[in-house]
C-alpha cells in the first residue's frame, strides 16, 4: 500500500500545524492550501485519497470549495475523493450544508485526538486498491 | 397597561387626575409628597411620572434629581405640573431631564396626549436597544466561535499530545510549547477584545473633559516599543507632537492606538515598514490625527465603510491570524469621541488609517 496523499484546506497555520505532527506520524503525505481557491486549483492539478476541509476560508469558503469538488469529479468523471469538514461551527444549518455540498464527514474543533485519529484510519483503509 | 405615578399635593386634583387616567386605560399609582412620591417611584418603577413641582417635604426637581442617581428610575420619563410656568424653571426641570412641562389648570387630553408622546419614545428607545443588544449578542457569540475556539483548538489538541510518549520528541515538545504559547496570548488579546467590544456599545457614559490627563504622545511610544524588536525597530518610524489631553480615556486611547498599529504591523509587507505620525491640528478646537501607514502586498478594495467586526482586510493566501475585531474597535472608540476613521489604499500599495479627533486645548 503506497502513502496516502491528504490535501488540507485550512488557513489557520496553527490547526496546519497539528494535522502536521498527526497526520505525518500515520505516514501520510500531506499537501496544504490556505485558501478555498488554492484548494480548488489543487484538487484539480493532483489526485488525492482523502481531503481535510474548513470551512472558514479565505477567498473561496468551504462550502463552495466542497460544491465544487463533487461537480468537478462529476463532469471529468473522476473517483469520489472522501472530504472530512473540520469546523468551529456547529450549527445544525451548517452541518445540513455540510452534508449538502457533499462532504463525507464532520468534525467540531476542538476535537478528540482519539476521534480524529480512528476517521482517518477509516478512510486510510478505506481507499481503493490499486493493482 | 401602562403603569404612571401622579405626584400632587392637592387632593381634589389628584384623585380627578387619577380617576380619568384610569378610564383612558392607564395604571395609576398616587402620592400626596415628595417624600411617598420618591418612595413609590423607586419601589415600583412605573413606566411614566407626573410631578408636581411644588410640594411638601421635596420638590419636584428634588425627585427628579433623585431619580437621576439611580439606574433603574433615571430613564422614566418625567412631566412637570407647575402653576405658573416661568422660562427658568421649565429650564431647569429640562436639564433635570423631564420630558414635558404642563401648567395647572389643565385638559386631561393635554395630559393623556402629553404621557402617550413619552411613552412612545421609551418604547422605540427601547426597540433600539434591544436591536443594538441583538446585534452585539449576534457579534460576540460569531467572534469567540471562531476566535476562541482556535486558540482553544490548539492548546488542548498540543498539551494533549505532549502528553503521548510518541511525541516526546524535543523537536515536538518546542514547536508545540511555543504553539500553545502564542495561542494563549491570541486567546488573551481577543477576549479582551470581546469585553472591549461589549463596553463600548454598551456601557459608554457620555464624553467630558476633565478625565485624568493623558500624554497622547508618550503613550504611542510605549505601544509602538511592543513592536520594536531587534529585528523590526528600523522600520517603525514615529513622527510625534507632544499632546496632552483629558478629554479621552485612557483606557479608549490605548485600544485605538493599539489596534492600528497592530493591523498595519500584521499587514505590511515583507519589508515591514509602518510609519506613524501624531499631530493636533485646528486652532482652539482642536483635532488630535493620527496617521498609521504600511506598504502591502497588493491592492485591497477596502475602506471605512467595509469596517465590521469579523471582516479581515484583504484575506490574501498570507494573510495574519486574528479576529477582525481590532479595525471595529477602532471605528467604535472613534464614533465615541466624535471623530471619523478614514482608511485608504493608494496607487503606491500604501495602506493608511487615519484618525481625527477633537479634543480640547
Amino acid at each position: 500500500m503506497g502513502d496516502i496523499n491528504v490535501l488540507i484546506i485550512e488557513d489557520e497555520r496553527i490547526n496546519c500545524m497539528i494535522y502536521d505532527n498527526l497526520l505525518s506520524r500515520m505516514n501520510m503525505k500531506l499537501s496544504f492550501a490556505y485558501d478555498g481557491l488554492t484548494g480548488i486549483q489543487e484538487f484539480v492539478k493532483n489526485t488525492y485519497d482523502l481531503i481535510l476541509l474548513d470551512l472558514g476560508l479565505p477567498r473561496i469558503g468551504g462550502i463552495d470549495v466542497a460544491k465544487y469538488i463533487r461537480t468537478h469529479e462529476q463532469v471529468y468523471q473522476r473517483e469520489k475523493t472522501p472530504i472530512i469538514v473540520i469546523t468551529a461551527d456547529d450549527s445544525p444549518l451548517t452541518f445540513k450544508h455540510v452534508f449538502d455540498a457533499g462532504a463525507d464527514e464532520y468534525l467540531n474543533k476542538p476535537f478528540n485526538i482519539t476521534t480524529f485519529k480512528e476517521l482517518l484510519t477509516k478512510y486510510k483503509f478505506n481507499r481503493p486498491v490499486t493493482g | 397597561m401602562k403603569s404612571v405615578l401622579l405626584i400632587e399635593d392637592e387632593d381634589l386634583l389628584r384623585e380627578n387626575t387619577k380617576e380619568l387616567l384610569e378610564e383612558y386605560g392607564y395604571r395609576c399609582m398616587t402620592a400626596h409628597d415628595g417624600r411617598e412620591g420618591l418612595k413609590l417611584a423607586v419601589q415600583n418603577v412605573p413606566d411614566v411620572v407626573i410631578c408636581d413641582v411644588l410640594l411638601p417635604f421635596m420638590t419636584g426637581y428634588e425627585i427628579k434629581e433623585e431619580l437621576n442617581k439611580l439606574t433603574e428610575t433615571a430613564n422614566i420619563p418625567f412631566i412637570f405640573l407647575t402653576a405658573k410656568m416661568e422660562r427658568e424653571d421649565q429650564r431647569k426641570g429640562m436639564d433635570l431631564g423631564a420630558q414635558d412641562y404642563i401648567t395647572k389648570p389643565f385638559r386631561i387630553k393635554e395630559l393623556v396626549n402629553s404621557l402617550n408622546s413619552r411613552l412612545a419614545q421609551k418604547d422605540a428607545m427601547k426597540e433600539i436597544v434591544n436591536t443594538q443588544l441583538v446585534t452585539t449578542i449576534s457579534e460576540f457569540i460569531h467572534i469567540s466561535k471562531h476566535e476562541c475556539n482556535t486558540p482553544l483548538h490548539a492548546i488542548i489538541t498540543l498539551s494533549e499530545l505532549m502528553s503521548y510518549p510518541e511525541y516526546n520528541d524535543k523537536e515536538f515538545i518546542h514547536k508545540a510549547s511555543t504553539a500553545i504559547n502564542s495561542s494563549g496570548k491570541r486567546l488573551f488579546k481577543t477576549l479582551n477584545n470581546l469585553i472591549d467590544l461589549v463596553r463600548l456599545k454598551h456601557y459608554h457614559s457620555d464624553v467630558e473633559s476633565g478625565n485624568q490627563p493623558v500624554s497622547v504622545n508618550g503613550m504611542l511610544e510605549d505601544i509602538a516599543a511592543r513592536y520594536m524588536t531587534p529585528e523590526k525597530k528600523d522600520h517603525m518610524h514615529l513622527y510625534m507632537e507632544n499632546i496632552l489631553t483629558d478629554t479621552i480615556l485612557k483606557e479608549d486611547l490605548n485600544l485605538l492606538m493599539s489596534e492600528l498599529i497592530d493591523n498595519a504591523v500584521k499587514y505590511a509587507n515583507v519589508d515591514g515598514e509602518v510609519n506613524v505620525h501624531l499631530e493636533v491640528a485646528g486652532g482652539k478646537k482642536s483635532n488630535l490625527i493620527l496617521t498609521v501607514e504600511n506598504l502591502t502586498d497588493e491592492i485591497i478594495d477596502f475602506n471605512e465603510n467595509d469596517i465590521e467586526p469579523f471582516s479581515r482586510a484583504g484575506r490574501r493566501e498570507n494573510k495574519k491570524q486574528g479576529s477582525g475585531l481590532g479595525l471595529y474597535l477602532a471605528l467604535l472608540v472613534t464614533k465615541k469621541y466624535k471623530g471619523n476613521l478614514v482608511i485608504d489604499y493608494s496607487q503606491d500599495k500604501v495602506f493608511t488609517a487615519r484618525v481625527f479627533l477633537p479634543i480640547s486645548e
